[in-house]
């Protein structure tokens, strides 16, 4: 888990990566606003920022405010910290969106106890079922656009081993495969992962293949060829 | 209180190590912030002595370091309302207040 740190105090800057480290949190730090928004373009594996408010050039609310209009970023926990401690900063964090709020002096359990809760609140990956590359790559970069991580896997039985290791938010699953069906696919996540909802897509699904897909539990049904608003929709309905 | 023992402490939750570290950092950083302060004053630059007493009222609230918290909040309210006179007089008492807190904690015996 890569935590980007931005702090212009040397020393608060010390202390809260030594506190991360100890966590193993992995640490990228950047000294200003700016750097921190360079950084979040190319470095894609930050998933948290914990940031200082007061900063020269782009301050932490200004950085929080570029995350959260931004749609490949607005799901990225903000942590701001402040030696401020007056109760409109703190109001004013959350009404934009930050996911805690931590003073100085720095207080150990309370910024490790904020974090925790933010890496919760991470969606997990958005599990793409396909026997087609072709299909699996497009889906992957309309998804990732969208600001979701994919994991791409050709069959339900790779799918089904990618559920237990990793956290995963949606499984969208192509119908007509090679071995595992989509079906059979739809029907073993909902009998093991009840709550991980399930999109499947399919051209040409019969009337009676519909219905069986709703009395097997599927939380939504894309038509191919199909439609990249349609999806980022479902999808965003879906993860809340 | 020129250096809370306990209060310092408590942040670093007891690692002497870790603050003793700290206190380095603090040492060699805070001259380049008083120099930054010195030729904001002399530019006229409030928000920069604002931004720089904000930043030390920070690192130094991580070391315990009561008193001087105090004085750098001061002169950061002073740098905010931009009152030329009183800032230069408060950024003297803030390093008054970090020399005395530098010398306590070279003193204290329980950092020994």
């Amino acid at each position: 888990m890569k935590i980007l740190l931005v702090e212009d105090d040397a020393v608060s800057l010390k202390l809260v990566s030594t506190v991360l480290e100890k966590e193993d949190y992995e640490i990228i730090i950047a000294k200003t606003g700016k750097d921190a928004l360079g950084l979040l373009k190319t470095d894609t594996d930050i998933e948290i920022i914990v940031s200082d408010i007061m900063m020269p050039e782009m301050d932490g609310f200004k950085l929080l405010n570029y995350v959260k209009s931004s749609p490949k970023l607005m799901r990225m926990p903000v942590i701001l910290t402040t030696a401020m401690n007056d109760k409109s900063t703190v109001i004013k964090s959350i009404e934009m969106g930050a996911a805690g709020f931590v003073t100085k002096p720095i207080d150990q359990k309370a910024l490790l106890a904020q974090v925790k809760k933010a890496v919760e609140s991470i969606p997990g990956s958005i599990l793409v079922v396909d026997d087609e590359d072709l299909i699996r790559n497009v889906l992957s970069r309309i998804i990732t656009r969208a600001g979701f991580k994919t994991t791409l896997v050709s069959n339900g039985d790779d799918a089904l081993s990618a559920l237990e290791k990793q956290k995963i938010s949606v499984v969208l699953s192509d119908m007509k495969m090679p071995g595992m069906s989509g079906l059979e696919l739809l029907e073993k996540v909902k009998e093991k992962f009840p709550k991980i909802p399930v999109l499947v897509m399919s051209g040409n699904q019969s009337e009676f293949n519909k219905n069986n897909l709703i009395s097997a539990g599927a939380d939504g049904y894309i038509e191919k060829p199909f439609n990249n608003t349609d999806i980022i929709l479902k999808l965003r309905s879906l993860i809340k | 209180m020129s250096f809370d023992y306990q209060k310092a402490m408590s942040v670093v939750e007891n690692d002497k190590d870790l603050f003793n570290e700290l206190f380095q950092i603090f040492l060699e950083d805070k001259d380049n912030t008083f120099s930054q302060i010195e030729s904001a004053l002399q530019e006229n630059k409030s928000e920069i002595v604002e931004r720089s007493a904000h930043s030390l009222k920070g690192a130094l609230s991580n070391l315990g370091a009561t008193t001087a918290v105090e004085s750098a909040y001061t002169l950061e309210k002073l740098a905010h309302s931009n009152d030329a006179l009183s800032i230069k007089a408060a950024f003297d008492e803030l390093k008054n207040q970090i020399n005395n807190f530098i010398e306590k904690v070279k003193e204290s015996e329980d950092l020994k």
